[in-house]
């Protein structure tokens, strides 16, 4: 599992705006923080390799279940510690296979 | 007693858009309240990945039915950037007009259809009928009603002219007398007062907790703009005046998006007489061809941010994330608590727009859920 939990926490942003994955050799997430209400986005950056869970930051931010779960529908990464990643968005089968983009 | 679950949707007289809404009942108490996507899905970002920026631009301003501005400027915001594209002060001030009679339309829009829903025709009637005055403007300004197609990288395809700036005005003036009748009715309406307040309360630790944002965030004591706080195009220009009010309920919801009306009027008025006598660029102001950035504006629902990256002048990936999805997953807690009778009140105090939200989800084939009508007309037993 990709711990990303104290790089966020170093952020100390204010808010969680957007969680974005990018179908890439390796696979890369980005994670875009609102500080100080201005306008320029802090952004976190990971890198994750085919297999590899990622830390889910919804114990900092309350709002990334949603985010989170997007991602995990969309590409197949698990994000450990939601309880709504793989589930929320589909209505049929709830499990997450990523087969809409990859 | 059953715990009986109670469905409102995914297609329902009270929704303007699908969305399946499971509610647990004890009663006529929602216990727990869950909700169900995907019945509205277009494959928005999927269809934008290797296309022309400027394609993308025209299917960017599709995203939603009801405000395509924003998406515009949440787009360019995070396109022009990457070509250190400067926007001359009429290109901004314009863009930044659409946006905010798209704002005046979108909060009226929303009006009306919130009297529908505690059942004032009359009053929805009223805001349609003022609604549509703007839509002529759009008509005018820009040749279109809705997607008004008005930006393009770096410009503008028109200059708008003192007849148009004129005609703005004589629209305001023909409005603002009928808009403030209406909310004295709506502030102080026995029925409206009834079904609104103390309904569908959202503390502000709750708000900041959630990171919810627009009027629902600053209708629960949170002062978070864009527009103001991270201010963008014209609104360098102009000064917004943010409405908060701290009661955090379905009417403090309905006041503030009645109150953004009127403060939205002065903008336009101020950036009207703001507007130079220059002349837009011509088009194309300057090509991009490798970079990538994220942009956000203030969407007549809240913060709406934009992720691009692009690659041989091809966009390779548009992120969007919307007004609602912020404030989606404030729906089970919001309704946890409530009547039954209440739900359509608080889900449309908090302005779904699912069309344009739901360009993530996914229908696959294979194993579905099927409802009987039983099922569909008693609900769904659990113990």
């Amino acid at each position: 599992m990709i711990k990303i939990l104290s790089k966020a926490k170093r952020i100390s942003a204010d808010r969680l705006v957007s969680v974005t994955g990018i179908k890439e050799e390796p696979f890369l997430l980005y994670y875009h923080f609102s500080k100080n209400n201005q306008l320029k986005m802090k952004e976190l950056k990971i890198e994750v390799p085919k297999g590899e869970s990622v830390e889910s930051l919804i114990s900092l931010y309350a709002n990334a279940e949603i985010l989170e779960a997007e991602t995990a529908e969309m590409f197949g990464i698990t994000f450990e510690g939601n309880p709504s990643s793989g589930k929320r968005l589909f209505r049929e089968e709830k499990k997450c296979t990523g087969q809409c983009f990859q | 007693m059953h715990r009986t679950m109670f469905p409102i949707g995914p297609q329902h007289p009270s929704l303007k858009e699908p969305i399946f809404l499971k509610l647990y009942v004890e009663g006529t108490v929602i216990e727990k309240a869950e909700f169900d996507l995907g019945y509205a899905h277009r494959g928005v970002e999927e269809k934008m990945e290797n296309k022309e920026i400027d394609t993308t631009l025209h299917a960017v301003q599709r995203t939603c039915g009801i405000c395509s501005q924003c998406h515009s400027l949440a787009f360019l915001n995070a396109v022009e950037p990457m070509g250190q594209i400067r926007i001359p002060k009429r290109v901004a001030l314009q863009r930044m007009v659409i946006a905010e009679l798209e704002r005046i339309h979108s909060h009226m829009l929303w009006s009306g259809v919130m009297m529908h829903e505690m059942g004032l025709e009359t009053l929805f009637m009223y805001y349609m009928r003022e609604r549509e005055k703007i839509l002529d403007v759009f008509d005018e300004l820009t040749g279109n009603r809705v997607h008004h197609s008005a930006d393009l990288i770096g410009t503008m395809k028109m200059n708008f002219s003192e007849e148009d700036i004129e005609m703005i005005s004589k629209t305001f003036d023909s409005m603002k007398d009928k808009l403030e009748d209406y909310r004295r009715s709506v502030e102080g309406h026995d029925v409206i007062r009834d079904r609104c307040i103390g309904k569908g309360k959202i503390t502000r630790a709750d708000a900041v907790k959630y990171g919810l944002v627009g009027p629902v965030a600053r209708a629960s004591g949170i002062s978070y703009d864009v527009r103001v706080n991270a201010p963008y195009l014209g609104y360098q220009f102009v000064k917004v005046n943010p409405v908060v009010r701290t009661e955090g309920d379905v009417h403090a919801r309905t006041l503030v998006r009645l109150d953004e009306t009127f403060e939205s009027m002065r903008i336009v008025e101020e950036a009207c007489s703001k507007i130079p006598k220059s002349k837009v660029p011509k088009y194309p102001v300057k090509r991009i061809f490798h970079g990538q950035g994220a942009g956000r504006v203030e969407a007549p629902r809240g913060e709406n941010f934009h992720f691009v990256k692009i690659d041989m002048a091809k966009t390779k990936r548009v992120k969007i994330r919307t007004p609602t999805v912020a404030n989606l997953v404030m729906y089970p807690k919001v309704l946890q608590g409530a009547d039954i009778t209440d739900a359509p009140v608080i889900v449309m105090s908090m302005d779904p727009c699912i069309s344009c939200m739901e360009r993530v989800a996914v229908i696959k084939k294979g194993k579905t859920e099927v409802w009987s009508s039983h099922e569909l007309f008693r609900g769904k037993k659990h113990d």
